[in-house]
């Protein structure tokens, strides 16, 4: 046999099997795997509410660090401009993030996104992402351009495509016996109207569900386990920086520019610890490099890292989750910061 | 770099092969060139800092090397002697420097009470195989075996990516010539296509097998090295399970290397050749790592003396040739526990074959159940040492073999961590959702006799390629299969489309996963 006939065969029979794979991937998508669904219902409730009124708005976007730590009635009684919060989850990539937002802004919109420091590292992972996209947003992936497709499946491992396949071969029993279904847009939209009547958040416990969400988009029952982790963030460690986040904010940033919207990216709050003092070499590094781009990015930055520091009484169950007191003393530096801004057009000061 | 890599399957390889042959259209000295560069890039991949110190111990063992061929005329041979005296000192004191400064120094300390450490010191990987490789090279030439002294060439056969890092152990002579025939530049499909197969081959031993079988071996040894105790399933799970790993790892690694090498029209000898079917630890040390054991043999066993001054002798000359065998493997008291181990063995076996002799046996003669008791007892006494080898301290060691002794108990049952692991590993999380049921016990014990199945009754690479595996093997008469593979029973278009799938299974379970390194990579 000719080589040229064996090497073809070979590559045809990868090929046959990279299409198997990818037919199973397809097969897949949507199967009731674990996710978190309320991720999705969060989404389309906050999606309706910032589709709502009209004029001028303050939108918050970003991860649960913004979704538990702003209280957009305060930003809005201070600013008056209404408020909506429309953070989710810091597990989603940006843009996802963005092409989430798009459709709702408008003109004369201030667009404000405290981010998470993990988005900025490149080690950050988004397993989490891909694999809840996959469950309760598929449409996401099909429209995706083909290469970003393409390295959607390469990023996803292959155990989870199995377990997904296995779960779309059970999704009757598993949507039955689990209740993990994607509800449709309208049961969850008229839902959510129902709890903001009835405000059935007030008084309750924390539930990381579409009932713990009020009017205006915040996480409510903001109290939870104490906090006893370690406060280590990984602004002060070396990290390296994700080359495609700065693309991603910058086409946003010219997005947002070209429609007449203001964007500020803002500090998260972090807990307090020593490595975070400002004599800290790589602390300084990191803020610079984050500033120095953002500035080239010509995004306007709020206020310092250092004032978005809290002590860790005012965290709950992770590092970034705001308990209420938390969420007042920062939502006071953030109007604080966004005021200033607004008044003097600034691009954001330095650290 | 790894070879299970996608940045080494997806760049580093297409692009060193198309620039090779490409340039070996032209003129094979800078194709040559070409390929020392590229494993060159390939090592400083890890460590860039490394790269310096591999070029250096070239250009010293190269210009020692000519030192010693033009000290030829010498009548008493005392310059050369001299030469090759300093060198090999030398090698062997980098050598001692970077894998056993620290270790010497904190075992004096502990004898002596003391906190004895240099500054961490970082091993250069591969150390071992080049510093080996260069001793080859200075004793042949000092023995007249060298023929050639071509600095490009003599880069390449110390850089040469495919055994540059984990093996196999080449000598010169066997190198050369084929970095010196001009065919070797010149593109031939058949060699692209058995390489990719026995590639592949080695690429789903490695993926497939060996990483997917240390999810049993892991956590016994970790569990050990914690100070558990280990009960009798664990224990014999955990070992059976490493024994597995390695064999898998290092039979998959060395058919990528050789697979690799094809590729490029070079042939490197054979390293790996079936040894759990080894019916003494004799014929295992003929079939494990075949070419570091030629070069103990020829470059230390048989300069101490061998087999020519008696059977005590030659029992000494054994034990003391797998100690050092097993300290090159790594700088720790478990490794040469390990050599020591397999030294006895083979002075039992020596001791045995005698008795036998003695006896009036013909030892060429064999019956079925004696290969097959044979085989039994060296798989055990294997398997028993390989506990010291994967143990991180004696006491781990101990514990595990405890263990199997049976002194923690015979209960059938598997331990918690156990149960834990293969929940996380082997089941994916809806299975768990849906109820099904997992049984450690069946899934450990079907898995490991499907793997002694394979090792002791299935084809090897070399005889699934049959006559190709000439190629493979051009040195060693001994080993060779000159008949028709298993592979060549069936349709080339089916073996192809096989193989294609097998490679294509593998590179799926690369998918997002930090490719592990091979186990030899630290030696």
């Amino acid at each position: 046999m000719a080589p040229i006939t064996y090497l073809s065969t070979f590559v045809a029979a990868i090929v046959g099997v990279a299409g198997l794979y990818i037919g199973l991937f397809v097969y897949q998508l949507g199967a009731p795997v674990t996710a978190e669904y309320w991720v999705h219902e969060a989404k389309i409730a906050k999606l309706f509410l910032a589709s709502q009124g009209s004029g001028q708005r303050v939108l918050i976007l970003g991860g649960s660090n913004a979704l538990f730590g702003i209280d957009s009635g305060l930003v809005e009684k201070q600013i008056g401009v209404r408020t909506i919060n429309l953070a989710i989850h810091g597990g989603l990539s940006l843009p996802y993030m963005f092409e989430y937002i798009k459709p709702v802004l408008r003109p004369r919109d201030v667009v404000v996104m405290p981010l998470e420091i993990e988005y900025y590292a490149s080690a950050y992972r988004y397993d989490w992402f891909r694999s809840n996209i996959m469950a309760w947003d598929p449409g996401y992936f099909r429209n995706l351009e083909l290469l970003e497709r393409a390295r959607f499946v390469l990023a996803v491992p292959t155990k989870r495509v199995v377990n997904g396949a296995i779960a779309q071969m059970y999704a009757a029993q598993l949507r039955r016996q689990r209740g993990r279904a994607v509800r449709d847009v309208a049961v969850i939209t008229r839902d959510a109207i129902g709890n903001w009547q009835n405000r059935s958040y007030v008084g309750k416990p924390i539930s990381y569900s579409l009932e713990s969400i009020d009017e205006r988009g915040d996480m409510r029952n903001n109290r939870g386990t104490r906090y006893t982790g370690t406060a280590s963030s990984v602004l002060s460690s070396p990290f390296a920086f994700a080359s495609d986040l700065w693309v991603s904010l910058e086409n946003f940033g010219a997005y947002c520019r070209g429609h007449d919207v203001t964007l500020f990216v803002a500090w998260p709050a972090l807990m307090t610890e020593p490595s975070l003092n400002e004599g800290n070499p790589v602390v300084t590094r990191n803020v610079a490099h984050i500033v120095s781009h953002l500035a080239r990015a010509r995004i306007g930055i709020l206020g310092r890292p250092q004032d978005y520091y809290l002590d860790r009484v005012n965290f709950f169950d992770t590092k970034y989750h705001l308990n209420e007191e938390g969420r007042a003393i920062r939502t006071s530096q953030l109007v604080r910061d966004l005021r200033d801004a607004l008044r003097n057009g600034a691009t954001g000061p330095t650290p | 770099m790894l070879f299970n890599s996608f940045e080494f399957l997806l760049f580093f390889l297409p692009v060193t092969l198309v620039g090779f042959f490409v340039l070996g259209r032209f003129q094979p000295r800078v194709a040559a060139a070409w390929l020392t560069l590229a494993s060159l890039f390939f090592y400083g991949w890890w460590n860039p800092l490394s790269v310096p110190l591999l070029v250096a111990s070239i250009l010293f063992n190269y210009i020692v090397a000519r030192y010693i061929v033009s000290g030829g005329d010498d009548l008493n041979g005392r310059r050369r002697k001299a030469g090759l005296a300093c060198a090999i000192a030398a090698n062997l004191l980098l050598l001692g420097y970077f894998k056993y400064a620290n270790f010497f120094l904190t075992s004096a300390g502990s004898v002596l009470g003391a906190n004895w450490r240099m500054a961490d010191i970082i091993l250069p990987l591969g150390i071992s195989f080049f510093t080996f490789t260069q001793i080859s090279f200075l004793v042949d030439t000092y023995q007249g075996k060298a023929r050639e002294y071509d600095l490009v060439h003599y880069g390449l056969f110390v850089t040469y990516f495919p055994h540059l890092i984990a093996g196999p152990v080449l000598h010169h002579q066997q190198m050369m010539p084929q970095f010196a025939r001009p065919a070797t530049y010149r593109l031939a499909g058949e060699n692209i296509a058995m390489g990719l197969t026995i590639f592949s081959l080695g690429l789903f031993k490695k993926v497939m097998i060996a990483d997917t079988v240390a999810m049993f071996s892991t956590p016994v040894f970790d569990a050990a090295a914690g100070g558990a105790t280990i009960g009798f399933v664990a224990a014999w799970g955990g070992a059976l399970a490493y024994a597995f790993q390695i064999y898998f790892d290092f039979s998959g690694y060395s058919d990528m290397a050789i697979g690799l090498s094809r590729m490029f029209g070079i042939a490197l000898p054979l390293n790996f050749n079936s040894p759990y079917k080894a019916v003494n630890i004799i014929d295992f040390w003929r079939r494990w790592h075949m070419t570091l054991s030629r070069f103990l043999r020829d470059y230390l066993y048989v300069p101490l003396g061998g087999n020519r001054r008696g059977a005590a002798r030659r029992h000494v000359n054994l034990i003391a040739t797998m100690l050092l065998g097993g300290l090159w493997h790594g700088a720790a008291w478990t490794f040469v526990i390990w050599g020591g181990l397999h030294g006895m063995y083979l002075v039992v076996n020596y001791a045995w074959q005698a008795l036998r002799r003695r006896l009036g046996h013909d030892l060429t003669r064999s019956t079925w159940p004696g290969r097959h008791a044979g085989r039994l007892v060296t798989f055990t006494a294997v398997v028993a040492a390989w506990v010291f080898f994967r143990a991180t301290s004696f006491e781990a060691a101990v514990r595990i073999l405890k263990g199997m002794a049976g002194a923690n108990g015979f209960r059938l049952e598997a331990p918690p961590y156990y149960v834990e692991t293969l929940q996380h590993t082997v089941l994916v999380p809806v299975a768990i959702d849906l109820g099904w049921e997992l049984k450690p016990l069946a899934v450990l014990a079907g898995l490991l006799v499907v793997l002694l199945m394979l090792v002791w009754w299935a084809p090897n690479t070399q005889e699934l390629m049959g006559r190709f595996s000439d190629a493979l093997d051009p040195y060693e008469r001994e080993t060779s299969v000159t008949r028709a593979g298993w592979l060549e029973r069936f349709p080339p278009r089916l073996v192809a489309a096989v193989v294609g799938v097998i490679f294509a299974i593998s590179l799926l379970g690369l998918v997002t996963e930090v490719p592990s390194e091979f186990i030899y990579f630290q030696f």
